[in-house]
Formats: C-alpha cells, structure tokens, sequence
C-alpha cells in the first residue's frame, strides 16, 4: 500500500543513501561537464546536488528511479546558477528558428572520429544539447527528461529532434569544410 | 507507412519510444524502403557513436579524487546528522522541528480519520500505530507545502500567518486563550489543500503543548457525527487527544498532546464562540 520505508539509524541511512545515490556520480559529473562546460563548475555542481539529495533523501521513494531524482535536483540547481549568472536562455530564441531553417535531413558523414562528434555536440545549442545529452548519452526516456528539465513531453521530443538535426549540420559542415563528402554522395557515387 | 510519415516518427523510432504496433508498421516500411532503412540505420550509428564517445572521453569523467573526497564528506554530513536535514538538527532547533513532527503527525491523525483514510486502514496489516506512523511519513511528502517548504519559518520560529489562515486564527485563538488564561501563542496558521480538501491549519502553543486546530473549509468532510449538534466526540490516538465536533458550517478538529479534560474543554469553549462566528 505504502512505498515509503522507514529509515532509521544515521549508519543505515547513510548506507541507503550510499548504495542508491553513489553510483551514479559518474553520470552526474558527465552531465554536469555538458552542462557548465567546465571542470571546476562541474565539481561544484555535483558536489552542489550531491549534498542537496543527501538533505532531501527523506523525499526520496526508495525503489523509484533514482537516478532521474538526482539528476533532476541537478537542473535545478543549474538553473538558478544560469539564473544568478544571467545566463538562461529561453528556447524561443534565434536558434530555435535556425534550427528550423536547417536544410531538411542533413546527411551523416562517414568516417568521423569520435572527437569530433564531441566537437559537433559541444555547437548545438544549449536546450537541445541538453535534451540530446540526457536522451542519446545517457538514455533517458522522454518521461524521464521531462520530469528532470521540468517540460512537456511534446517539448522533449522537439527539442531532441532540433537538436539532433543540429548536430548532424553540424557533422556535415565539418566534412565540407574538410574535404570529404557525406555518406548519402559516396553511397550514389 | 510512406517515407513522409516515417521521417515524423524516426526520431521516436531512434529513442525506442513508440508503441509496438507502430514499430511493427515500421519494421514493414524499412524492409521495402532502402533509402529511409540507410538514413535510419546511419542516424542509428551515430547515436551509439556519440554515446561511446562521450562515455569513452577522458574530458567528461570524473577525477577520482574528487570523488573520493567528496563521498568522504557525504558521510561525515550524514554520520554527524548535519547533511540529512540541511543542519537544522541543533540544539536551537529541537523544539520547532519536534513541534513540526507533531502537527505533521495531527494533521495525518485528522486526514486518516475524515479523509478517507479508512479503506486504507481496513487492508492494513501492522498496528494502527504503525499505520500511523507510515501515514504521517507521507503526510511529510504530500504536505510540503506548507510544511516542508516553509521550513525556513520554523526556523525563525516566528509567527507565520498567510491571509487565508489569518481570518480562521482570529476566530480560533481567542476561546482557547480564554480557556488557558490567556497563555496562548498563535505560532502558525495557513489554509493547505489536501486529498481534494481545503483545510485551515492553526498551530496554538500554550504551556510548552502545541494545539492545533483543522477547519475543513471546503465542507468535503462534512459533519463528522452525523448531524449538527453541540456534542464533541472526543478520543484518544496514537499518543494524541482529538476533540471534533461541527460548528454549523464546517467540521473542525482540535488535536494536541493535552490531558483529556483540557482538550475537550478547550474544544467546548471552541465550539461555543465558532457557532456564532462566520467559521
């Protein structure tokens, strides 16, 4: 009937806390990395999240995805960072109507290295690089994504395609102006 | 399936998130169209590719001394007690967080009670206690609004009175002051809606016991006896006195850690001044 578990002694809440959340610093630093673009605003962010699930850890339904649960204090938390730092952009910006006047289906080149597909994802756009991140890094559903940045599905799915719209221009800017063609030209050649 | 539809679903299609019927509808329209099957299969290889490669770069994992330090915090914030409640844990805050447990726990006792709350007891197994014990666990959850979010009040411990809840302690707080001598404090009061229910919520302390008072303004409740009448049932739950009783126009509950005797009377001075008042 009722999911909530007693917690009880500081050691057993504490290996509770140990054995859900832990695992998962890996994934909040590599989202925290794309997120501030920076080693150290990535430490403080995480280590920012980390406390702060520590704090609401009593909120936290044992058994639920936690992962998600963290990953959503982490927007938030992100959030207000941009906020204090005048940085938060709104998706209804001159991007957004760039990323509409991409040239339909950009083909994917062959033979990128995956440097530079980092390269390609690090020149998407902000709210979509955040969606393709949480999606096609880290594999999240859309629900998911969608309870972590706090956006209706339908945005999700719109910011996911734009972004990987984005990022396959991106790819295929990069092979013209290196020189080699995309692999739709050498499949008809 | 034509092309056109494919190409609005292949985003879908890629994260895994359509029905299985469609996916079928796809499954047919990939195996007869080798143009959509190449673009889907190269959108498919990047996608693995951009997974490994960020999961396989040096530049987005974490340094293992930091997390090494970082989890060695953890546990000293959570083994000393100041991580799990933001450090509100000090001898300063015993008495508002131990006044919080306890209005969480009588505004749990009062849902369980008249906001049906009973089918869920009638399929528990465990002691009503403990029942109790689990309901006033996700009253903490669902009743953060006004009693997790606002902890920076408690903190303050300063009187905290929204607009809403102002009108309902005017009417509450003079007859159990008049009860108690005159040794009242309004510490808190603030309308909440829960379970579909508007509840005003007034936290009275007098003599070092907390009292609070639940007014079931959305008249959900109803009349909790069966008629309106002068009579105060009056019982005794999970540690916690609880007088109720309908004042004409709403049901209203008085629970504190009182004797019996003090309960009721206050709850009887209360019922009395409330059946000539608006509340």
């Amino acid at each position: 009937m009722f999911k909530l578990k007693r917690l009880d002694t500081r050691e057993e809440k504490w290996e509770t806390f140990q054995r859900e959340a832990s695992p998962f610093l890996k994934d909040l630093y590599r989202v925290a990395m794309w997120l501030t673009r920076d080693p150290a605003e990535a430490e403080d962010l995480v280590q920012e999240t980390m406390f702060q699930a520590l704090r609401s850890f009593h909120g936290y339904e044992l058994g639920t995805n936690c992962r998600a649960w963290m990953m959503k204090i982490m927007h938030n938390l992100n959030a207000k960072r941009l906020q204090k730092m005048g940085r938060m952009k709104l998706v209804d910006d001159p991007e957004d109507r760039l990323a509409e006047t991409i040239p339909f289906e950009p083909s994917i080149p062959e033979q990128i290295t995956d440097e530079e597909v980092i390269g390609a994802l690090k020149r998407v756009p902000d709210p979509y690089r955040a969606v393709l991140v949480l999606s096609d890094v880290e594999e999240f559903s859309y629900k998911e994504i969608a309870f972590m940045l706090d956006v209706p599905i339908g945005t999700v799915m719109s910011r996911l395609s734009r972004g990987r719209k984005v990022l396959r221009q991106e790819l295929a800017e990069y092979a013209r102006n290196y020189g080699f063609g995309d692999g739709r030209e050498a499949a008809a050649s | 399936m034509h092309c056109k539809d494919f190409r609005e679903i292949s985003d879908a299609y890629l994260s895994d998130e359509l029905l299985v019927e469609t996916n079928i509808q796809v499954f047919q329209h990939l195996e007869d169209c080798r143009k959509c099957r190449q673009d889907f299969a190269d959108r498919r290889a990047l996608r693995h590719q951009l997974r490994t490669a960020v999961l396989s770069s040096d530049e987005f994992a974490i340094d293992p001394i930091f997390a090494n330090r970082l989890e060695l915090e953890l546990k000293d914030a959570a083994l000393k007690n100041i991580g799990w409640f933001g450090g509100l844990i000090s001898p300063r805050m015993l008495v508002p967080l131990m006044s919080l447990a306890l209005i969480v726990g009588m505004f749990s006792f009062v849902l369980l009670r008249f906001g049906g709350g009973n089918a869920e007891i009638a399929g528990y197994q465990g002691s009503i206690a403990s029942f109790l014990a689990q309901v006033s666990l996700q009253a903490v959850g669902n009743h953060k609004h006004c009693a997790i979010e606002k902890q920076e009040l408690w903190e303050a411990h300063s009187v905290a009175i929204d607009e809403a809840g102002a009108a309902v302690a005017a009417a509450v707080a003079p007859p159990v002051e008049e009860y108690f001598g005159g040794n009242v404090e309004v510490l808190h009061a603030h309308d909440c809606v829960y379970d579909g229910k508007l509840l005003s919520h007034v936290i009275l302390k007098t003599n070092g016991h907390l009292v609070s008072v639940f007014v079931d303004k959305s008249g959900a409740i109803g009349d909790p006896q069966g008629s309106p009448s002068d009579s105060i049932v009056s019982e005794r739950e999970n540690g916690l006195q609880v007088a109720s009783f309908y004042s004409g126009r709403s049901a209203v509950f008085l629970v504190s850690d009182l004797p019996e005797t003090d309960n009721l009377n206050a709850a009887r001075k209360l019922l009395d001044a409330l059946k000539v008042s608006n509340v």
